[in-house]
C-alpha cells in the first residue's frame, strides 16, 4: 500500500465524513435541547434540490445557497408548526415529513424536468469551488489530505466551533440546555419552551441543508432522488453516541467517514460488498450499546459518590 | 356521561375522515395543477383506478395482507408510547432467514402445505420479535432512543439479508440478485389465479383477530393502554413498565415477522428484496389512521393500500411518479394526529351537551 493510497483514503474519508459532521451538528443542537431530530432527512433532500434549481436560475452560488437554505428552514418550521401547536407527536410528523420530502422532491424534479431520477442537462447548477489551504497545502502529506477540499467541509469544521459557541456561550444556548434539561423547570422562570424548540430546530435545519447542498452542489452539481441515502440518521447516531457534545459528534462523524471509506475502498479486493456494507451500521449498533452502557455505568458512579459525598457532610454537620 | 363519549368517538372519526379527505384534495388539486393529465384521467385512473379490473384489485388485496399485520403490531408498540421502527428491516430480514431454512436444509422436501407455510410463519415471527427486542431493550436497560437504533438497524438488516441471498441461497441462473422459486409447500397459493390475492389474508384474518382480543380483552391490552397513554399513572399504580413495554414491542416485532412472511411468500415467487419495502412504515401510518386500536386497522390499512395502488396506477397510465403519494401521506398525518384539530368544536360540543344535562337534572347553572 502506498503513501499516495492512504492519502486518497483519508483524503476520501473526509469528503464522505462532510454530510455526516453536518446532520450531526444538526442533531446536537436538537438533542441539546432535549429533542431527537428525526427529520434532518428531508431537511438536506429539499435544500438540495432548491439549491440546485436557484444556482441554476440565477447562476450566483450565494442566492443558491440561500435558497436552500431558506428551503430548509420552511419545512422546518412546518414541521414545528405541526408538532408545537397542533400537537402532532413531533417523532411521527418527522418520519412522515421525510418521507414526504422524499417524494416531494421526486415530484418537483419531474414536474421541472421530466426526469425522476437527477437533474442533470436540465439545471447546471453552480459548484462551491475546492479550496487550497496557503500553507497547509504545502506540508507534505498533511496537505493532500487536508487541503483541497469543497469548500463546504471546510465551512463543516467552522460550524463546529460555531454550534459550540452558540451552545455554550451564549444566552440563547443556555436557555436551549436548559429546555433540554427540564421544559418545566424553564418554563417556570419564563422560558418558553415552544420557542426556544422552534428556534433551536431553525437553527439545525440551517445547518443540516448545507450538508444538503454540500451533496449536490459540492461533491456533485446535480441532484439525484434520495441522494442523502440515510446519512441523516447515520448523523444523528453520532450526535447520540456523543452524548450531544458538538466536538465529539464532528469526530464521530469523521470515523463513520473513515469507515464508509474503508467500505468503498475494500469493495475491490473483497465480494462480500452486501456485508461490507452492513459492517458501519453494525459498528454504529454496537458503539451506541457500548458507549451508553458505559455513560449508565459513569452516571451511577456519580450519584453513587455524590451520595457519599452528602452523607459526610451531613455527619459532619451534626 | 355516555353521550360525552359519544361526542368524543364521533369528533374521532371526523377527524380520520375529514383529514382523508382534505389530504385527498389537496393531492388531486396539485396533480391537476402540476401536471399536463386531464382532470378526467386523473378521475379515471386514480380515483377509479384500483377497481377497474380485478388484477389491479389483486394488487390492492396483495398490499393489504401485509398492511393489516404490520398495522395490528404497530398498534401494539406505538400504542404503548414506543417508537420502535425496526419493522421495517424485519420484512427484509426475516424472510432471508426462513429462506436459508426453506433451501439450505431438507425440512421441505416431504411436508404438506399447512405445515410448510407454518414452519415459515414461525420462523419469520420468532426472527422479528427477537430483532424488535433489541431496541427495547436498548431503550430499557441503557436509556438510548429506540428510534436511532432501529433505524440504523433497518439499514443494517438491509444489508445482512442481502448478504444472506448472496452467499447462501442466490439462483445463479437469474441476471438479477434473487432466490430459486419458492416450492408449493413454501408459498401461499393464489386464490384468484392471476391476481395478488393469496392465502395469506388468511394469516391476517387471524392475526388481526387475535391482535383485538390481546388489546380489548385481554389483561396486557389494558395494561399497555395505561402504559401508553400514562406511564408515570402506570408506574404508581404498580405496574411493571418495563416489562410491558417490553412484552408490547415483542408482540409488535412478532407481527411485522408476520407480516414479512405474507409479503415475501405471498407476493412473489422468489425471495427478491434489494431496497427496504417502506412497509414498516406504512404500518406506523395504518396504526395512526387506525387511531392505535387493531379493531380499526383493516379499514385504515384498505384506505393506504387503495392510495398505493391507485397511484400505481396512475403512474402505469399517466407517469406521474408514485412517490407524489408520499407527500399526501404527511399531509394525512399531519391532520388524522393533530390533537388541536378540531379539538375546540368538540369542547364545545361537550360543553353544550353537559350543560343540557344539568339542565335536565334541574341544577341551577
Amino acid at each position: 500500500m502506498s503513501l499516495e493510497y492512504i492519502e486518497t483514503f483519508l483524503f476520501t474519508a473526509v469528503r464522505i465524513a462532510t454530510p455526516i459532521m453536518y446532520v450531526a451538528l444538526c442533531s446536537t443542537i436538537a438533542l441539546q435541547g432535549g429533542l431527537t431530530n428525526m427529520a434532518a432527512e428531508s431537511m438536506m433532500l429539499i435544500s438540495a434540490i432548491t439549491g440546485v434549481i436557484f444556482s441554476a436560475i440565477s447562476q450566483n452560488l450565494l442566492i443558491g445557497i440561500l435558497a436552500g437554505m431558506m428551503s430548509s428552514i420552511l419545512i422546518t418550521l412546518f414541521l414545528c408548526f405541526a408538532a408545537f401547536v397542533m400537537k402532532v407527536d413531533l417523532y411521527l410528523m418527522s418520519i412522515a415529513l421525510n418521507t414526504a420530502m422524499s417524494g416531494a422532491t421526486i415530484y418537483i424534479m419531474y414536474v421541472l424536468t421530466g426526469n425522476k431520477a437527477n437533474t442533470a442537462g436540465y439545471f447546471a447548477s453552480l459548484q462551491m469551488p475546492n479550496i487550497q489551504i496557503p500553507i497547509i497545502k504545502d506540508i507534505p502529506i498533511i496537505g493532500n489530505i487536508l487541503s483541497g477540499h469543497n469548500g463546504f467541509t471546510y465551512l463543516a469544521i467552522i460550524m463546529i466551533f460555531v454550534v459550540w459557541f452558540i451552545i455554550f456561550r451564549t444566552k440563547l444556548g443556555l436557555r436551549i440546555r436548559a429546555v433540554g434539561q427540564n421544559p418545566q423547570a424553564a418554563e417556570s422562570v419564563g422560558i418558553n419552551p415552544s420557542k426556544i424548540y422552534t428556534i433551536s430546530f431553525v437553527m439545525a435545519s440551517a445547518i443540516a441543508s448545507l450538508g444538503g447542498m454540500f451533496l449536490s452542489m459540492g461533491y456533485q452539481n446535480m441532484f439525484i432522488r434520495d441522494m442523502t441515502g440515510g446519512k441523516g440518521f447515520i448523523g444523528m447516531a453520532a450526535a447520540t453516541i456523543a452524548g450531544a457534545s458538538p466536538v465529539g459528534s464532528a469526530l464521530l462523524a469523521v470515523v463513520f467517514g473513515v469507515a464508509d471509506a474503508v467500505t468503498h475502498y475494500s469493495k475491490l479486493y473483497i465480494t462480500d460488498a452486501q456485508f461490507l456494507s452492513a459492517m458501519p451500521y453494525i459498528i454504529t449498533t454496537v458503539l451506541l450499546f457500548i458507549l451508553s452502557y458505559i455513560r449508565l455505568k459513569n452516571s451511577e458512579h456519580d450519584m453513587r459518590k455524590r451520595k457519599a459525598a452528602a452523607l459526610k457532610a451531613h455527619e459532619e454537620n451534626v | 356521561m355516555k353521550k360525552v363519549q359519544r361526542v368524543e368517538a364521533l369528533f374521532e372519526l371526523l377527524r380520520v375522515v375529514l383529514g382523508l379527505v382534505i389530504a385527498y384534495i389537496i393531492t388531486l388539486v396539485l396533480i391537476i395543477l402540476t401536471s399536463d393529465v386531464t382532470p378526467q384521467e386523473v378521475i379515471t385512473n386514480f380515483v377509479l383506478g384500483p377497481f377497474t379490473t380485478p388484477r389491479r384489485f389483486g394488487q390492492l388485496m396483495g398490499k393489504f395482507i401485509p398492511y393489516v399485520l404490520g398495522g395490528c403490531g404497530m398498534c401494539f408498540i406505538y400504542g404503548c408510547g414506543r417508537f420502535n421502527l425496526v419493522g421495517e428491516g424485519i420484512v427484509n430480514f426475516a424472510p432471508a432467514v426462513a429462506c436459508i431454512v426453506l433451501f439450505n436444509t431438507p425440512i421441505f422436501n416431504h411436508v404438506p402445505w399447512i405445515v410448510g407455510v407454518g414452519i415459515l410463519l414461525i420462523i419469520c415471527c420468532a426472527v422479528g420479535g427477537g430483532l424488535a427486542m433489541i431496541p427495547a431493550i436498548g431503550r430499557e436497560k441503557l436509556k438510548i432512543s429506540e428510534m436511532v437504533t432501529s433505524i440504523i438497524m433497518n439499514y443494517m438488516l438491509l444489508y445482512l439479508s442481502l448478504w444472506f441471498l448472496k452467499s447462501l441461497f442466490a439462483d445463479r441462473s437469474q441476471a438479477f440478485l434473487c432466490s430459486p422459486m419458492y416450492p408449493e409447500n413454501g408459498s401461499f397459493f393464489q386464490l384468484i389465479p392471476g391476481t395478488n390475492l393469496h392465502a395469506g389474508i388468511f394469516v391476517s384474518i387471524i392475526g388481526w383477530i387475535l391482535a383485538c382480543l390481546m388489546f380489548d380483552r385481554m389483561r396486557i391490552g389494558v395494561k399497555l393502554r395505561i402504559c401508553g397513554s400514562n406511564g408515570m399513572f402506570a408506574k404508581y399504580s404498580g405496574l411493571n413498565t418495563t416489562k410491558i413495554v417490553l412484552i408490547g414491542q415483542l408482540i409488535g416485532g412478532i407481527y411485522a415477522g408476520a407480516a414479512a412472511c405474507v409479503d415475501a411468500f405471498g407476493m412473489y415467487t422468489r425471495y427478491q428484496y434489494s431496497v427496504l419495502t417502506n412497509i414498516g412504515m406504512d404500518a406506523l401510518v395504518v396504526a395512526v389512521i387506525a387511531r392505535k386500536k387493531p379493531i380499526y386497522v383493516p379499514l385504515a390499512a384498505f384506505v393506504l393500500a387503495y392510495i398505493r395502488t391507485s397511484a400505481v396506477v396512475l403512474n402505469l397510465s399517466t407517469n406521474i411518479p408514485i412517490e407524489f403519494v408520499n407527500m399526501m401521506q404527511a399531509v394525512l398525518i399531519l391532520f388524522v394526529a393533530a390533537q388541536h384539530f378540531l379539538q375546540k368544536s368538540k369542547e364545545k360540543a361537550i360543553y353544550k351537551i353537559s350543560m343540557e344535562e344539568s339542565k335536565e337534572k334541574g341544577a341551577v347553572v
